[in-house]
């Protein structure tokens, strides 16, 4: 009797680990698949907006700053804040940007050796005059175009 | 008795006064007037050739006693030729002839005793094809073919007891020879012998006025003398005559050579008198003793001998003691004076000379005349030339004149002294080749207020000189050669002793109390150069370009070329003992300077290097500069450098500034074209260090090479506070510094083994891989700093620091504190690099809008400090003895990579491995604390797996289970695309940076 009872609590053990097994390969298969370009792993992306790269070319003032960001249509950009007492001329954020549906990754680079830092956003919402981002831990950025 | 001895005399007379009677009324009857007349006119055909008319002829006794006379009034002799004024050649009012009356009766002879001639007017012409008028003596048919030898001993003898010409004048008429002379009142009277080799004679001339001047032009200069009366003695044998011979000319005029002030002389125009003895067979005078030339009131002593025909002459000539200068060069022709004009000159002067011919001479005995003049007391003042006056001159010269011109000219100084206000000045020496080129051989010595040689310098050298100056000077040149300026073929030697010396060459400012200056041209020392210069002196001072020297005991050997012009140069060998110069505004003090090289000058030039293109050797020991913008001096135990053209080598330099000191040699470059502000300063330069203070240097040359005013500008401009002092980089420069250095200290670190290039470009400053050991870790740092405005300093930095301890890194730079806060948790050794850039503020604070950065930190066997927020996690993962028996959490590796953007650092995944568990970590913080982490249990012997996010300020984090994200990451098998990009970037970032580490 005893013998019986270990056999079928034996069983369910196996029947609860597969099925775990089971949900967490599941799990991992569905996770992978909602990963997006740039984002860390474990982080999910937030919606996908789909934006056109015209509307993002043009100077943006994040708002509440003096933090200003010239995006040109030749896939360079220079970001710079004025409340450091900085010119564009003198901004040493010279960057490339990138645009994957909404995707924007900022690839830097320094003016010493092979320094190269990538920083990836989604962009939110974009309108000729507004524009937000987001990181993947979630911080908003808000813009306001502007003849700066 | 003595009554008869009367009436016999008384009756002897009345006898011989019948003869006498008697005779002459015989005579009377026999040759009467008409008869001689007839007589004379029938004879005269025979004596001449042309027309004569004779008035009356008469004997006469009395008048010639006891020769017999021929009076004859109113001869006329006529001989008209074509262009002559008139036909008459002469007319003689009275013309009485003493006959030997005793002589034509015995021997038929006729001897002439006595010519008497009063009221001659005789007008003597030759036309312009030679043939004259006076031309009336009848010629021989046959040609004379015998050589005319003229010899005293073939005259016949002469008895002319009395020779009279009274009352009487010439007119000479040459038109072939264009010459008109007229003489008037003449008086002549001549009596004397010649017989049997003796002479016998005395002549008197008076002439009261006499012209010669040219025919063609009336205004010519002529000659007009008046009142000349001679007197001729002369008795002996004809071999060895004595005489003395007198002349006077009261006045006159000689080709417009006689002014206004000799006219006008008290004295006689000329006065000749000269004794003389004379062989007249050779036609040679010996002037005696007494012989005396007076010209005015000026006289000449004459001795010596003179040969007529041809002319030769040996006679010394001397002035009769001293002559005033000022009243004899009155004398002189206006036309003989031009070099005078403007000029004050006086004193006496004395003459001696010699003048003979050389024998055998084929360009006619021309005579060489040795001269000695004295000169004393004299003064000369020409301003235009020298604008003050010289006196107390007394001068001592000599002079070879060899009018033949077959030896050159000369002239010998046997002393020359002058004086002017504080001059006094010594000459001696020799000229020659008067005429040609001369050649001057002279010494001069003297004291002399340099003031006083200004005015004799060319105007074109920019010398303003004063002081007083000892010469003694040899000199040894062509007059050519100083008029071309040839110094290079001149020679001279000779010291210039110089006391209270102040001398402006151009923009050389030079004083000393005492300066010797040896002179040598040419040069000997210095081969190819003009002259040598040596110069010894004390306190001597320097002002040049900006450079104010003072050299306590200068030595400088120079070789100098174009000495007189404005391109000046030189080679120069300078030794000095303490000597001190002001550079602008910077005092440099050395113990010794040698300075070896040359310069060549030109004046058109501002930059001093191209003004002076100076070529130099330079050594210096001891040097001490002193900058107004730095606090602290610069020493120089030792500098040695070369200079030219192509740049600057540094040897060796030996430099202390504050608390550093260290050794340069090397290159530098384009600092002629970097002064004009035509190209930026180039160096290369090795610099070894025992010690270097790092931040001090910093301080001590920011902002060198830019401008003062303009860095002040930028500064009120930025709004730089007063404290803040950051280093500006040196602009127009680019030096690269390859260091070596054992000890420094910077930014507050003690640095070893520093080794590596600084570049300091134009404002831009480079470190280049510098290498360094710092509390014991082995670092490595490329870093570039700008300093565009005080208030924006751009700095990027590649560093690398390798097996250092974390608790000394956190330490050493805090800030990896804030980028990587969980370090400060770790303890143990680890390789940190560092890539950031960023601009800085006038204090150096990062302004953090510009931060970029990325970092990476890799350790092993590291000790996990007790820390709250890992006892939590620690808690929350339910670890079980994962601290070792000494209660310290001990984790084998540690592998981190982050990045930095303004003022957020993100963390990459990395993983910790703590005894039995695995964790992986990621997440973000910001530099004002706020927090978003995630770590996560990947390991465990429970096989769970838990994740942990840490959230809200790094000071107080909130930490809470969350969701597990980091289970595929690091299972390759298992990695997705996301993993895999993830695990690139960090590799990406940790290879990038780890590149560069040598």
């Amino acid at each position: 009797m005893r013998k019986r009872w270990e056999i079928a609590i034996a069983v369910l053990l196996a029947i609860v680990i597969l099925v775990v097994l089971v949900f967490r390969l599941l799990s991992s298969v569905a996770e992978g698949s909602l990963g997006v370009e740039g984002a860390l792993p474990g982080r999910k992306a937030s919606n996908c907006t789909m934006v056109n790269s015209q509307n993002l070319c043009g100077c943006w003032l994040r708002d509440g700053s003096q933090e200003y960001w010239n995006y040109s249509n030749d896939g360079t950009c220079t970001t710079w804040d004025e409340a450091d007492d900085l010119g564009k001329e003198e901004s040493n954020l010279v960057f490339v940007w990138r645009l994957n549906d909404s995707r924007l990754t900022h690839i830097f680079h320094g003016q010493l050796g092979n320094q190269s830092v990538p920083k990836v956003y989604t962009v939110k919402s974009i309108s000729p005059k507004a524009m937000v981002w987001v990181d993947d831990y979630g911080t908003e950025y808000s813009f306001t175009k502007t003849d700066h | 008795m003595k009554k008869g001895w009367k009436i016999a005399l008384i009756s002897l007379g009345s006898l011989l006064g019948l003869v006498v009677v008697v005779v002459g009324i015989a005579l009377w009857l026999i040759f009467t007037p008409s008869q001689l007349t007839s007589i004379v006119n029938r004879v005269a055909g025979n004596f001449v050739t042309c027309e004569t008319h004779f008035g009356r002829v008469n004997l006469t006794l009395f008048k010639t006693f006891p020769d017999v006379g021929l009076r004859i009034d109113e001869v006329e002799i006529v001989n008209p030729i074509e262009g002559a004024d008139v036909g008459q050649v002469a007319y003689i009012d009275n013309l009485t002839i003493g006959l030997d009356l005793k002589k034509y009766l015995k021997e038929g002879e006729i001897v002439v005793h006595q010519v008497l001639i009063d009221e001659l007017n005789a007008y003597l012409y030759i036309d312009s094809l030679g043939n004259s008028n006076f031309d009336i003596f009848p010629h021989s048919d046959e040609e004379d073919t015998t050589e005319s030898h003229f010899s005293l001993d073939s005259l016949p003898n002469i008895d002319l007891r009395k020779l009279r010409i009274s009352n009487s004048g010439i007119t000479f008429v040459n038109v072939k020879g264009d010459l008109y002379a007229g003489v008037q009142d003449i008086d002549l009277n001549i009596v004397g012998n010649l017989s049997n080799g003796t002479v016998d004679a005395d002549v008197d001339l008076d002439v009261d006025r006499c012209a010669v001047r040219p025919i063609a032009d009336s205004a010519a200069p002529n000659t007009r003398l008046h009142g000349v009366k001679m007197s001729l003695k002369a008795k002996g044998n004809l071999d060895e005559v004595e005489g003395k011979l007198k002349m006077r000319v009261a006045n006159g005029q000689y080709n417009n050579l006689i002014n206004e002030r000799l006219q006008a002389s008290k004295h006689d125009l000329l006065t000749l008198n000269v004794p003389f003895r004379a062989d007249l067979q050779q036609m040679l005078f010996t002037l005696l003793d007494d012989s005396r030339l007076k010209v005015d009131d000026y006289a000449l002593n004459l001795e010596g001998d003179v040969r007529l025909n041809p002319l030769w002459m040996d006679v010394e000539v001397g002035t009769d003691g001293e002559w005033q200068i000022e009243p004899l060069l009155a004398i002189v022709p206006e036309q003989f004076l031009g070099w005078k004009k403007g000029m004050d000159l006086g004193g006496k002067v004395a003459l001696n000379a010699k003048v003979a011919s050389i024998e055998n001479d084929t360009a006619g005995n021309l005579p060489m005349v040795n001269a000695v003049v004295k000169l004393s007391n004299g003064r000369f003042y020409l301003p235009k030339s020298l604008p003050y006056k010289v006196d107390r001159i007394n001068a001592d010269l000599a002079a070879r004149i060899d009018l033949a011109k077959k030896t050159p000219w000369s002239a010998t100084i046997n002393s020359f002294k002058a004086h002017t206000r504080s001059t006094d000045v010594s000459l001696t020496g020799k000229v020659d080749d008067l005429l040609g080129d001369m050649h001057i051989d002279a010494a001069l010595r003297g004291r002399l207020p340099l003031a006083d040689v200004a005015p004799m310098l060319p105007q074109s050298l920019p010398l303003v000189a004063n002081g007083n100056a000892d010469l003694d000077v040899k000199a040894n040149f062509l007059l050519s050669q100083l008029k071309t300026k040839a110094f290079d073929r001149m020679h001279a030697s000779g010291t210039f002793k110089f006391s209270h010396l102040d001398v402006t060459y151009d923009s050389i400012h030079a004083t000393a109390p005492t300066l010797d200056v040896a002179l040598q041209l040419p040069a000997r020392q210095h081969s190819g150069k003009m002259a040598d210069a040596h110069v010894k002196g004390s306190d001597l001072q320097l002002v040049m370009s900006g450079i104010e020297a003072h050299m306590e005991q200068p030595d400088i050997n120079i070789g100098i070329n174009n000495m007189m012009s404005e391109q000046l140069a030189a080679a120069f060998e300078i030794a000095c003992g303490e000597t001190e110069a002001n550079i602008d505004s910077m005092l440099v003090s050395l113990g010794a300077l040698e300075l070896k090289g040359n310069m060549r000058m030109d004046s058109t030039q501002d930059n001093p290097l191209r003004k002076f293109n100076p070529v130099a050797d330079i050594d210096m020991h001891s040097a001490v500069f002193y900058m107004p913008n730095l606090p602290d001096a610069v020493r120089l135990s030792q500098f040695t450098f070369q200079y030219d053209q192509s740049g600057c080598r540094i040897k060796n330099a030996d430099v202390r500034i504050g608390h550093s000191d260290f050794q340069l040699y090397g290159n530098v470059d384009n600092l002629e074209q970097w002064l004009s502000h035509e190209a930026m300063l180039k160096a290369d330069l090795n610099f070894t260090s025992n010690y270097t203070d790092v931040d001090q240097l910093m301080d001590l040359f920011s902002g060198m090479g830019s401008d003062k005013d303009t860095l002040e500008q930028m500064r009120q401009e930025d709004n730089v506070p007063k404290e803040a002092n950051p280093f500006i980089v040196p602009k127009d420069v680019d030096i690269t510094l390859h260091t070596h250095i054992r000890r420094s200290v910077a930014f507050g670190n003690d640095l070893n083994d520093v080794a590596g290039a600084l570049t300091v470009n134009d404002g831009t400053a480079i470190l280049d891989q510098i290498g360094f050991v710092c509390k014991a870790a082995t670092m490595q740092l490329t870093a570039l700093y700008r300093s565009p405005r005080p208030n924006n300093l751009f700095v990027a930095l590649d560093f690398h620091l390798l097996d250092i301890r974390i608790d000394e890194l956190l330490d050493m730079i805090p800030t990896v504190d804030t980028l990587v806060p969980m370090l400060a948790a770790f303890n143990g050794n680890a390789n940190f690099h560092l890539a950031a850039e960023t601009y800085l503020d006038a204090r150096y604070q990062p302004k953090m809008s510009t931060l970029l950065g990325s970092a990476a930190i890799s350790g092993k066997d590291l000790v996990v400090m007790d820390d709250n927020s890992i006892a939590q996690i620690a808690k929350l993962m339910q670890f079980k003895n994962w601290k070792d028996e000494d209660n310290k959490i001990r984790i084998d590796s540690l592998d981190v990579e982050l990045t930095c953007f303004r003022r957020e650092i993100e963390v990459y995944p990395f993983l910790i491995n703590i005894g039995k568990y695995q964790l992986c970590a990621s997440g973000k913080h910001n530099l004002s604390g706020a927090c978003n982490y995630h770590v996560e249990l990947l390991k465990n012997p429970l096989l769970a797996k838990v994740g942990v996010d840490v959230r809200g300020t790094l000071s107080s984090p909130k930490i809470t289970l969350g969701e597990v994200r980091y289970a595929d990451l690091y299972r390759p098998e298992r990695q997705g695309v996301v993993e895999k990009r993830t695990l690139e970037m960090k590799r990406m970032i940790k290879e990038a940076l780890e590149s560069n580490v040598r």
